[in-house]
């Protein structure tokens, strides 16, 4: 027996502005609007041009995707640690995994912190969930406060992994 | 003669939903039978009435004789037909269904003894002039060192057969005598484990054979109804992949000849019912007897769509002593069909089955397009049963279109939540060695064994941000334009979102 296997990780991160979805992903400087989602049908645009996406969940968190007579299943980005992932090399930049408020900010931008340490704390169904720091980084950019409301997709915080000793990965 | 009234379904999945909806379009009335695992299985809303036969291991419901038959009973059925799997061939069921005062839509349960047992079943294609495969033949063998011995004279390579199997099951092949008493062993193991009788024989392994079979009906009175040919070359570990009807590059001579030995088995044996005399096509031309399967086939639609039969009707019609309509024996082929077979299987990992829930299903449309399913978006796919989902079958004027509207369909094909064998079995159908039927029944082994692996492929910014969306969004806004609160639903239950230590 095997259970389904993910022939992909995902890169990309989304976040909300003007009233649409964007999407940036590694490799193209220009993001990826969401023109409608009706699941499980997707239109997304990019510089001029419209795809249809059918979108379906999976086990563990994967998402299954059929486009263009292809069929691909997408692991989860690994989310111990970073919600988002890379949007350039040693650029971190995390997003609220799902809708919440911020609870906590514990960390201040130009802080020097250790890869796994907690940097804000989220709640969302009455659960709270910490956005932790990926590797040894500082953080460059906090875009939330205390009280906030977090959509899925909005960056939270941003860090740039900091030279010298290794990271935990 | 007699009219059915109502009949009783004694299968599951893609073969139960094609029978009742059969059936019901020839007036009768249908009873569909479920196990535990299945309440929530589609062949159940397609049947006038659904009886539980008991929990989700097969030989405790789809397996189990006196609970199908007493279901047959409660609810008024008058026949059953047991699809094909299951108890399709087992000659006590249909012993047991005619003991009940039942019809059994298939063979006499001598048919199907005689020619369940590839041993016998091979005596009397002998007896009819087909020839067979050079073999060891006696009863089955369980004793390695003779098989070792009879493995001299055949020469190598050498099939390692069970003499009661079917579907691959029980089988070996052996390039060297040395390595015979190990595989005699693991497939009399097989063997035994799967149809309860270990013994196995020898057969002389043809190396890039072709599979060809015949479609014939019988209505037991010594006449037959033959209606073409079949190649089901490619497989996978034994089992069908695609199949295609007329067979593609075959002599016409050749092809009569199939038929003509088909004709004289069916016509010798009395053989009453539908069923499918297997033939292997050597790579030199010659064909030899394989075995016949005393039941509708998998594969049947493709005969159906060519020879423009309803194989369901006629079996119908055999049960009630109708025989069939006599215009039917000068039926012409028409066109070209092709079947492609929705495994829930891995083929990149040797096609192991998969299993999870299908969160998505979408089946394609259009002209020269049939879709028999067998499940819908949020079944489950379970280890209990054979991964068979579904079959899709396309049908054009030739082969080319055919196989052109097959791609189509099979780009339009989406099913989330397991692996499938869609995607192989398009890039497959667009290959030229396909196109230009070099492919034999160990076509798809050797390429699977010579494949590279796979390039990484998440790499695609436009892959990469749909995704995104998908594992961020999930559900839809309410409010279905733009972003402002969302409900919770499939979608969450599945993410990895856990409480703080």
């Amino acid at each position: 027996m095997t259970t389904p296997s993910p022939t992909g990780r995902t890169k990309a991160t989304m976040q909300q502005r003007d009233g649409s979805y964007w999407v940036s992903a590694p490799g193209v400087e220009e993001p990826f609007r969401v023109v409608a989602w009706t699941p499980p049908r997707l239109l997304l645009e990019h510089a001029g041009e419209v795809r249809a996406f059918t979108v379906a969940p999976g086990a563990d968190g994967a998402v299954w995707l059929h486009h263009d007579g292809e069929t691909r299943c997408i692991a989860k980005p690994d989310r111990r640690g970073a919600a988002g992932a890379a949007a350039h090399e040693g650029h971190d930049d995390l997003s609220a995994p799902m809708p919440g408020k911020v609870l906590e900010v514990l960390v201040a931008e130009g802080d020097t912190v250790e890869a796994g340490q907690r940097l804000v704390v989220i709640e969302a169904m009455k659960m709270e969930n910490p956005l932790r720091a990926p590797h040894h980084s500082i953080v460059t950019k906090i875009h939330v406060g205390v009280g906030d409301a977090v959509a899925p997709g909005d960056s939270i915080i941003e860090l740039d992994q900091a030279p010298a000793e290794a990271s935990a990965d | 003669m007699t009219n059915l009234k109502r009949v009783l379904v004694a299968n599951r999945g893609e073969i139960a939903l094609r029978l009742l909806r059969g059936l019901q379009a020839l007036g009768k009335e249908t009873v569909a039978v479920y196990s535990e695992a299945d309440a929530a299985a589609p062949h159940l809303r397609a049947a006038h009435q659904a009886i539980c036969v008991g929990p989700p291991p097969p030989g405790e419901s789809y397996l189990k004789i006196d609970a199908l038959i007493a279901a047959a009973q409660a609810s008024g059925a008058d026949a059953i037909h047991p699809g094909y799997g299951f108890l399709s061939e087992n000659a006590d069921f249909a012993a047991a269904v005619e003991a009940a005062g039942l019809t059994f839509i298939g063979p006499t349960a001598t048919s199907i003894r005689e020619m369940g047992d590839k041993t016998t079943a091979g005596e009397i294609a002998r007896a009819a002039g087909i020839p067979t495969v050079p073999a060891h033949q006696p009863d089955g063998e369980v004793d390695a060192a003779k098989l070792q011995a009879a493995a001299k004279e055949i020469g190598v390579p050498v099939l390692v057969k069970a003499a009661a199997g079917g579907g691959g099951k029980g089988m070996r092949i052996a390039h060297s005598i040395a390595e015979i008493p190990d595989l005699v062993e693991a497939a009399s193991r097989e063997a035994q484990n799967a149809f309860g009788d270990g013994r196995v024989f020898l057969e002389r392994y043809l190396e890039n054979a072709r599979h060809v079979e015949v479609q014939v009906v019988g209505d037991g009175a010594g006449h037959a109804l033959v209606l073409g040919a079949r190649d089901c070359s490619t497989q996978r570990r034994h089992q069908k992949l695609i199949e295609e009807c007329p067979p593609p590059q075959l002599p016409t001579a050749t092809h009569d000849a199939m038929l003509a030995a088909a004709r004289s088995l069916v016509e010798r044996s009395n053989y009453r019912g539908a069923g499918t005399v297997e033939f292997i096509l050597a790579n030199d031309g010659a064909f030899y007897f394989l075995e016949v399967n005393t039941r509708l086939q998998v594969e049947h639609p493709v005969t159906e769509c060519v020879y423009g039969v309803d194989l369901l009707e006629l079996q119908v019609s055999v049960a009630e002593g109708r025989g069939w309509p006599k215009e039917l024996e000068q039926r012409q082929p028409q066109g070209h069909a092709v079947e492609v077979r929705v495994y829930a299987e891995n083929p990149a990992a040797g096609f192991l089955p998969s299993t999870g829930t299908l969160t998505e299903v979408v089946w394609p449309q259009g002209p020269g397009v049939r879709v028999d399913a067998g499940v819908e978006r949020g079944n489950e796919v379970s280890i209990y049963y054979d991964p068979l989902l579904a079959k899709i079958i396309t049908y054009g004027e030739d082969r080319d279109r055919a196989l052109d509207r097959m791609e189509q369909a099979l780009a339009e094909t989406f099913l989330a939540g397991v692996e499938t064998s869609v995607q192989f079995c398009r890039e497959l159908i667009a290959h030229e060695d396909f196109r230009a039927t070099r492919v034999h029944t160990t076509y798809v082994a050797e390429k699977l064994e010579n494949a590279a692996p796979a390039p990484p492929r998440d790499d695609d910014p436009w892959w990469q941000a749909a995704a995104c969306v998908g594992w961020n969004l999930g559900q839809p806004d309410a409010s279905g334009s733009g972003p402002s609160t969302r409900q919770p639903g499939a979608w969450d239950t599945l993410r990895d979102w856990r409480a703080t230590p």
